[in-house]
């Protein structure tokens, strides 16, 4: 019998094993990580025993913001009742903070949609003077209990789905899909009589009812919603074909006992059940609710942010607050939804939506969606690999979560600045592609830039090292 | 032109449609291809693009929108969509990203073959040692200590380590990385040179005579710091090999201590062994059972005899035949001819030159190569009187594939020397196998057709390779033979020709 070959290296050496029929196989090797000298300095830092020893302890207790949360849908409000510092003249926008002229042609359309919307400004002319003007307050989403998902403009008010950690009290809101508009005015920027009045009709005729359930039947879990959907093939950033039924399944049933005429029962069930992924702003408000109650633990090295605004992308870590650490924003790569665009037609990395891999889903929690996988030519194996290597860069692993695909090996979760420096290997996160006009031109997957973990390690050597 | 198709209530999921129209567009003629399920997004976004959609399509449809050039291409295309999505076309292996991921139950992998940038090798070769695996290390820049790390480890296992910086190899009727593919047959080699030992097995394979193993050592095997571990390793492999009949040790000269080991070893074996160790002296073999070769035709004729004792060996020119090529030769040339330029890719070819040349009198050589046999060139891309340049050595091969992968380098080189009118003769070797270059000749038949020197040059070229590798060396031969070269059987022959015209040349000189 032929011997079997495992091939590490040139890969005509491989097609001449199998010109020989020989079973072969290639192995997709890959440089090991090389660190700079830098890097060498900064590890060997927080390698030291005694700081270890609190950086492991600090780390222990931010995770478990995470694993402990109980996150649960209270309630919908205006976005001015909910979210801290969102006063009249101010908006909210996704990614790290940035200047009205740096940034990209969607989010200053946000912001122009922004005034149109609230009333500050009758024309984009005066929209635009407004802006410069600096009068307006602007923030960024992942500075404040929000998340951007898109370019995530949100004003006083945008009625927002409100998610408690019920552990903590704390809450967090994320704006609901704008059903025919999809992502609108929040997620896209848009701005039209047309996109006012679905918000308009969303708060005022629509979430009326929705809260009514709410106070009659309580408050909807997402822990568990979460967990049965990542054992059906969601990862819960990029697919909720399987959260999207779970959700339904125990809304629908609440609203059809509730005591609401049929026609004004009906547009609600729609909007639910028409609108795809609904349940993604439910997911990424569980997420930051959770990690809101890790942010500021003294020691910490945990990633408690992770966003890109089209030009710069930062991450935030907990034992450093709120201070953000910057680069280039990267690049997708994936599928387009039609083979009519080409990366010429795509934004570099903009929206918040990656907190949900702060929490441990989405291209950490790869293993549990193929399917997503499969979006970039993958196999299944390829993302249980992808898993097990995003397992290296965590702090632990997240029981709520165990994964069919895995044998019901555990999601990993609570990306760690050092196993990020110590490994080279740096976190996947999934999401959707745009172009510069603010289709959703596609989705993908993309890696967060090294340079935001060796910032963010420099700052926390400097404020905890001796 | 565009063509639409609806296929009613069949589902697949938008994910996996995402993939398909990218897969389409690739192919010839085709502009525009889009499978999607029929939503009314979808239809809106293929309206756009200038489709007409049947009336009734719906979402739980699945569309397929093509356009393209011709009837043609719309139907390849239309053919591959179909395949992609019934699966037809799935010819993907498994993935793997590290040696560690590779399941040895569930396929029971026999070797690793390992060409990484010789920093990493180690690391690999240490891990697939660990496993269980048989090693064979093409990288080169492998320290000595790693080098003796790793085969120390394989004795210990009972484990091969070929390597490093070893080129051909076969082991378990796998041909590895530059080797040829041999019929399996009653000689066992184990080799310190590569091109060597492929030489060997291939004038072998001439003979009729296959090949049980080709164990590679690597080239430094037999340096003291090594002691000769992995040939004394193979030596013994081999004796037990039920299919191995005569063995034959290849190496060029190296420590006379270990050399002197093995032979040792060699004489405890109770099967008969042949070596060569090329440039080393009958005095090597005194006291030893070994029967000694002094050049790699010689040692592949030896081995042939011991098999075959009736065997007709005919790789040899007559003496008469040379004096006649050569005497015909010289009438052609113009008297500003008056070098030889051998352009070798086989390292091994090189040193088997050099050695014979070397031994010509009255002859001054030159060489890319630090050798006793012959000067360095002061600059190894400038020819200089009668120059040998291995051109798989690193001066060249810093800045392009070697030759043996990728004929540019040498064909380079090749119109180069054509260039200079004081070249009178060229020679050639080719190397053929699976791992090696698709098509290492043609090229220069092609490059010899058209060089419009106004001159008779020479030509003698030898290819070292067997019936059965993809190359089809065969009609090569003959397209070498058409283009006015003469192909000689062995490395060694085309030394002696090239030697003899170097000899008369340097007469008229």
């Amino acid at each position: 019998m032929k011997w079997k070959v495992v091939n590490i290296g040139l890969q005509f050496f491989y097609d001449a094993l199998k010109a020989q029929d020989c079973e072969a196989v290639q192995v997709d090797w890959r440089v090991p990580v090389q660190r700079s000298c830098e890097t060498e300095r900064m590890l060997e830092v927080v390698n030291e025993s005694e700081l270890k020893e609190k950086i492991d302890a600090a780390n222990d207790k931010a995770v478990h913001c995470i694993i402990d949360s109980d996150p649960a849908w209270v309630d919908i409000l205006p976005a001015g009742e909910v979210i801290e510092g969102l006063d009249d003249y101010t908006i909210i926008h996704s990614g790290p903070p940035i200047e009205y002229d740096d940034m990209v042609m969607l989010h200053q359309r946000g912001l122009v949609s922004a005034c149109l919307f609230e009333g500050w400004a009758k024309t984009q002319e005066e929209a635009v003077e407004l802006i410069k003007s600096g009068k307006l307050k602007i923030m960024s989403a992942l500075d404040t209990n929000t998340v951007g998902a898109g370019t995530g403009i949100i004003t006083k008010s945008v009625a927002m789905i409100i998610i408690e950690d019920r552990r903590t009290g704390i809450r967090a809101a994320t704006f609901p899909a704008e059903g025919p508009f999809q992502g609108g005015f929040c997620g896209w920027g848009l701005y039209s009589p047309e996109i006012a009045e679905n918000l308009r009709y969303m708060r005022e005729e629509l979430f009326p009812v929705v809260r009514q359930m709410l106070k009659e039947f309580g408050p909807i879990a997402i822990k568990p919603i979460l967990a049965e959907s990542f054992q059906m093939g969601d990862e819960n950033h990029t697919r909720q074909s399987a959260a999207d039924l779970i959700f339904e399944h125990q809304v629908l049933p609440n609203l059809f006992k509730m005591d609401v005429p049929k026609e004004k029962l009906l547009p609600v069930v729609n909007y639910i059940v028409d609108t795809p992924r609904y349940f993604h702003c439910y997911g990424q408000g569980a997420s930051r609710s959770a990690m809101l109650s890790a942010v500021g633990t003294e020691y910490s090295t945990m990633v408690t942010a992770v966003c890109g605004n089209g030009v710069t992308f930062g991450i935030k870590v907990a034992g450093l607050g709120d201070e953000w650490f910057t680069a280039p924003a990267p690049m997708m790569k994936g599928r387009y939804t039609s083979s009519k665009y080409t990366i010429k037609d795509q934004l570099p990395w903009i929206g918040d939506s990656c907190v949900v891999e702060c929490a441990g889903m989405g291209g950490l929690a790869a293993a549990a969606s193929p399917i997503v996988c499969a979006l970039r030519g993958m196999k299944n194996k390829d993302a249980v690999a992808l898993t097990k290597e995003m397992q290296k860069i965590c702090i632990t692993k997240n029981p709520n979560f165990p994964i069919p695909n895995m044998d019901f090996e555990f999601l990993p979760v609570g990306i760690d600045i050092r196993k990020v420096l110590e490994t080279g290997i740096t976190p996947e996160i999934h999401g959707g592609m745009f172009n510069f006009e603010g289709g959703l031109i596609g989705a993908g997957s993309a890696r967060v830039p090294m340079e935001c973990f060796e910032k963010a390690m420099a700052a926390y050597v400097k404020k905890y090292g001796k | 032109m565009k063509k639409i198709v609806v296929k009613k209530n069949r589902y697949i999921d938008s994910v996996t449609l995402m993939s398909v129209g990218d897969k389409i567009m690739k192919m010839d003629g085709i502009e525009n291809a889009e499978v999607q399920m029929g939503t009314w997004a979808n239809q809106e976004l293929l309206v756009e693009l200038g489709y007409e959609i049947p009336e009734g399509t719906g979402p739980d449809d699945l569309v397929m929108a093509v356009t393209g050039d011709t009837e043609e291409h719309l139907a390849a295309a239309f053919t591959r969509i179909e395949d992609i999505l019934e699966h037809r076309d799935e010819d993907e292996e498994e993935h793997y990203s590290d040696l560690s991921e590779i399941d040895l139950e569930e396929t029971p992998f026999d070797l690793v073959q390992i060409s990484l940038p010789g920093r990493y090798a180690y690391e690999e070769a240490n891990k697939a040692l660990d496993k269980g695996l048989h090693v064979f290390i093409f990288s080169d820049n492998v320290s000595l200590e790693e080098e003796r790390r790793l085969k120390e480890k394989g004795r210990e296992k009972g484990l091969l380590v070929m390597g490093p910086d070893c080129g051909v190899g076969m082991v378990g009727g796998v041909c590895l990385a530059a080797g040829s593919i041999m019929n399996q047959g009653p000689v066992g080699i184990v080799a310190a040179s590569g091109s060597g030992a492929q030489e060997v097995a291939c004038l072998l394979d001439q003979c009729g005579i296959g090949i049980s193993s080709l164990i590679g050592t690597g080239g430094r095997d037999l340096y003291p710091e090594i002691g000769g571990i992995e040939m004394l390793q193979g030596m013994e492999l081999l004796e037990k090999d039920e299919d191995t009949k005569v063995i034959i040790l290849v190496s060029k000269l190296a420590n006379y201590q270990v050399m002197e080991k093995v032979l040792g070893a060699a004489d405890s074996l109770t099967k008969p062994v042949v070596a060569v160790f090329l440039g080393g002296d009958e005095a090597l073999f005194e006291g030893h059972k070994t029967v000694p070769a002094f050049s790699l035709e010689e040692a592949a004729c030896k081995a042939a005899k011991l098999i075959k004792p009736d065997i007709d060996l005919n790789f040899r020119y007559e003496d008469a035949e040379i004096a006649e090529i050569v005497a015909g030769e010289m009438k052609k040339y113009n008297e500003t001819q008056k070098y030889f330029r051998g352009l070798y890719c086989g390292g091994t070819f090189t040193e088997e030159g050099l050695l014979y040349y070397s031994k010509i009198p009255g002859i001054k050589l030159y060489s890319n190569l630090n050798t006793k046999y012959a000067e360095k060139l002061e600059d190894s891309h400038v020819s200089f009187g009668h120059s040998i340049l291995d051109m798989g050595a690193e001066d060249f091969t810093s800045e392009a594939p070697h030759p043996v992968f990728d004929p540019q380098l040498r064909i380079r080189r090749l119109m180069k020397e054509l260039k200079d009118e004081e070249t009178a003769v060229v020679l050639l070797d080719f190397i053929t196998g699976p791992g090696v270059a698709e098509d290492p000749i043609t090229p220069f038949v092609d490059a010899i057709k058209k060089a419009d020197t106004g001159r008779h040059i020479t030509y003698i070229a030898n290819i070292c390779g067997s019936k059965q590798d993809p190359q089809n060396i065969v009609e090569k031969k003959k397209l070498l033979q058409d283009a006015g070269v003469i192909v000689t059987a062995s490395s060694y022959e085309s030394a002696r020709l090239a030697g003899a015209l170097m000899q008369e040349l340097e007469r008229r000189n």
